[in-house]
């Protein structure tokens, strides 16, 4: 990466963001997250328990960090040629008889589903948990055709019914209390209000199973393409996947272009790494492997397999040489558990689809660089996502560069400001910044914090400033030099 | 799909960056310490399973999974099986159920089911597509049943993934394969582990040791 020219043509903004969050600041936003007491501690307990059983597992297999480089490894190479392997992939898939679709913007890759569910006389769809479909605002395309869509996974159900966009990566309603999901059903299913999680798991067991026997569209993700054997392979631990699957005489999956693994053999390492990092688990209940739509001689699958390969904005961050490493991810969402942001803000705060320190990267190139110049900032430069990404993805190096870019770009508020533009101009000009800070230490002590708070009121509404010392730093550097030189 | 002409491909193309895409690296492979006998394979099988809160029963002849079979239907209260349309097994299933096999995933609140191969290090069982079995069969009905045979189990995912393309070929795979790890589970809700989610309730493997 080191011969390739640092980035600093900023940006073209492509879009704007599709979540109406993000019309508001990410500091608007983080202060609403904030003055949810409650929300801090849903969060805490939740991550707590997914970063022990990450831990716990990691502890388990001996050659977890050489499982950890060889992995980014193997992704860095599969982003490093891109184009060969995603054409690799379109062969072999056709080649068993899925469509594939490669879909250069999110609106032609909505509009592909709602024909295809209108050309099938889908009147509902059945859909499973999947982050590109949130990104590219296929629920709300489908919807607003008229057919009638219905989220499967438990967590992405109750999140669509509280209105709410999914908040964690593989948690979508970490956000939610038992008792906040218990009065959701009491309002919006009309059952009586329970906040057990096993009653709550089966009144939406219930009410879903009659969507998945109509339904003539079922919608996927996929966590894996296989580039080797044209499969897609999606792993969830609920059944949802399998039953939308299973009925429906259409089966379409929507992915993102990067999602290619080379090779059959790699599933194991990917596999293992993905169920470890994400929760823990040895692997999820059901990895399912899809190659084709269903074969002469089998009975039950799809007559139909579609594969929506999207692209909208990734081939632009592969063209950012530093961004480029968040192709890289894998989902897991492993970087937000471990966060200090996120554990205090939660997924919403962001503002847009992947939040956390992969979403930071991620909305710099999906979306416009700007909001992701703004959410550059919301990182503490901890290094724990770098730490406990399974392809060693290192944000917060990514986020300093990103930083840099954005003042280069002009495109940061605070070195806009007059004090700090003030400020820069007596760094310039030693005489005037003594004479200015020997005026300030005369007479402004006192004086000076109320000074620069109603200068900068968002700088010191959460800091303190420090008093100014008596004497100045080039007169004690003077002094000292002196006494020491001697 | 002409692929070569596609804005996107062209785009990607252009991207191709060489620091990024040497070779490829070797494929990363589990294996355990030491091989392991099929009985350790057995035994580690049968733990992890009942880790995840399934079960495991051995049948230390075909005939022995025929009183299994008959105790897990009356236990969970089975009254509509399905079975793969597997000879051997669904004479085994006609021994144990009395009432006529039901060929309607929707309708089964049982599913008897072979498997393609097993795993021992996280106690997965595979379910390949193929003429005998719905691939509802191990979704819909809230007792799945596997009847499996001892000599398939393998150590790793890996073991797994070289039988199944051994055995089907680089473009022989069928259009489904399912890796079941356990009964369907969530833990959408605060974390709590909740056990059916839109699966399977139970999980039962029955392992053949002999024949």
């Amino acid at each position: 990466m080191s011969a390739e020219p640092t980035a600093s043509a900023p940006h073209v903004p492509t879009r704007t963001p599709r979540d109406p969050a993000s019309r508001t600041s990410f500091a608007q936003r983080t202060e609403e997250a904030l003055l949810d007491p409650f929300l801090r501690v849903k969060l805490r307990d939740a991550l707590d328990q997914a970063l022990a059983a990450r831990a716990a597992r990691a502890d388990e297999l001996p050659q977890f960090e050489e499982m950890r480089r060889r992995a980014g490894d193997i992704r860095r190479h599969v982003i490093g040629r891109l184009a060969e392997h995603v054409e690799q992939f379109i062969e072999t898939a056709e080649s068993r008889g899925v469509r594939v679709f490669l879909a250069e913007g999110a609106a032609s890759a909505r509009q592909y589903v709602v024909d295809l569910a209108r050309q099938h006389g889908a009147e509902h769809v059945v859909k499973s948990k999947s982050m590109v479909t949130e990104e590219i605002g296929l629920f709300d395309a489908l919807a607003e055709a008229g057919i009638d869509v219905v989220e499967s996974d438990l967590g992405e159900f109750l999140a669509k019914l509280a209105g709410d966009a999914p908040s964690h990566l593989t948690a979508p309603v970490v956000h939610l209390s038992r008792a906040d999901i218990g009065h959701l059903l009491e309002e919006k299913l009309g059952v009586p209000f329970t906040d057990r999680p096993e009653e709550i798991t089966a009144i939406v067991r219930d009410h879903l199973r009659a969507k998945f026997l109509g339904s003539r569209l079922g919608i996927t993700g996929a966590n894996f393409l296989v580039g080797e054997t044209g499969s897609a392979v999606v792993i969830e631990n609920e059944g949802n996947v399998r039953l939308t699957t299973s009925l429906p005489p259409v089966h379409v999956i929507v992915a993102g272009i990067e999602r290619i693994v080379p090779r059959w053999a790699d599933l194991e390492l990917f596999l293992t790494l993905l169920a470890a990092s994400a929760g823990g688990q040895r692997l999820t209940a059901y990895t399912s492997v899809f190659t084709g739509p269903r074969r002469e001689h089998e009975t039950g699958g799809p007559d139909e397999l579609h594969i929506v390969l999207v692209d909208a904005g990734r081939s632009d961050i592969l063209a950012d040489p530093m961004l480029r490493e968040a192709l890289c991810c894998i989902r897991c969402g492993a970087c937000l558990n471990t966060c200090p942001v996120y554990r205090r803000v939660g997924g919403h705060a962001y503002g847009y689809t992947y939040p956390g320190p992969i979403g930071q990267l991620l909305a710099a190139g999906l979306w416009d660089a700007p909001s992701g110049y703004e959410l550059a900032h919301a990182c503490t430069l901890c290094s724990a996502c770098h730490g406990i990404c399974p392809v060693g993805i290192d944000t917060p190096a990514l986020l300093i560069q990103l930083r840099n870019t954005a003042i280069e770009a002009g495109k940061h508020a605070m070195l806009r400001c007059w004090p700090v533009r003030l400020w820069r101009w007596l760094m310039l000009h030693p005489a005037m910044y003594r004479f200015a800070a020997r005026t300030i230490g005369r007479h402004g002590v006192a004086r000076f914090p109320s000074l620069a708070a109603a200068a900068m009121p968002g700088w010191v509404a959460h800091r303190e400033l420090p008093a100014i010392a008596p004497r100045s730093f080039g007169r004690l550097w003077r002094d000292t030099r002196g006494f020491t030189d001697e | 799909m002409s692929s070569c002409s596609h804005p996107v491909l062209r785009r990607l193309a252009a991207q191709h960056s060489p620091a990024w895409a040497e070779e490829l690296p070797e494929p990363f492979v589990l294996r355990p310490d030491s091989p392991l006998s099929l009985a350790q394979l057995a035994d580690l099988f049968a733990r992890r399973l009942s880790e995840l809160r399934g079960e495991a029963h051995y049948a230390p002849e075909v005939d022995d999974a025929v009183p299994i079979l008959t105790h897990l239907v009356q236990r969970h209260g089975l009254t509509r099986v399905t079975c793969a349309d597997v000879p051997w097994l669904t004479s085994l299933v006609h021994r144990a159920w009395w009432d006529p096999l039901t060929h309607d995933v929707r309708q089964a609140d049982g599913s008897v089911t072979t498997a393609h191969v097993l795993i021992a290090d996280t106690g997965t069982v595979v379910v390949a597509a193929g003429p005998m079995a719905h691939r509802g069969a191990t979704a819909l009905p809230r007792v799945h049943i596997v009847v499996a045979h001892r000599e398939q189990i393998v150590y790793s995912l890996g073991d797994a993934l070289t039988r199944i393309i051994d055995v089907a070929g680089n473009d022989g795979l069928p259009s489904d394969i399912l890796f079941i790890t356990g009964p369907s589970r969530t833990s959408d809700i605060e974390k709590t582990l909740v056990i059916p989610a839109q699966g399977p309730a139970a999980l039962h493997v029955i392992l053949i040791e002999n024949g």
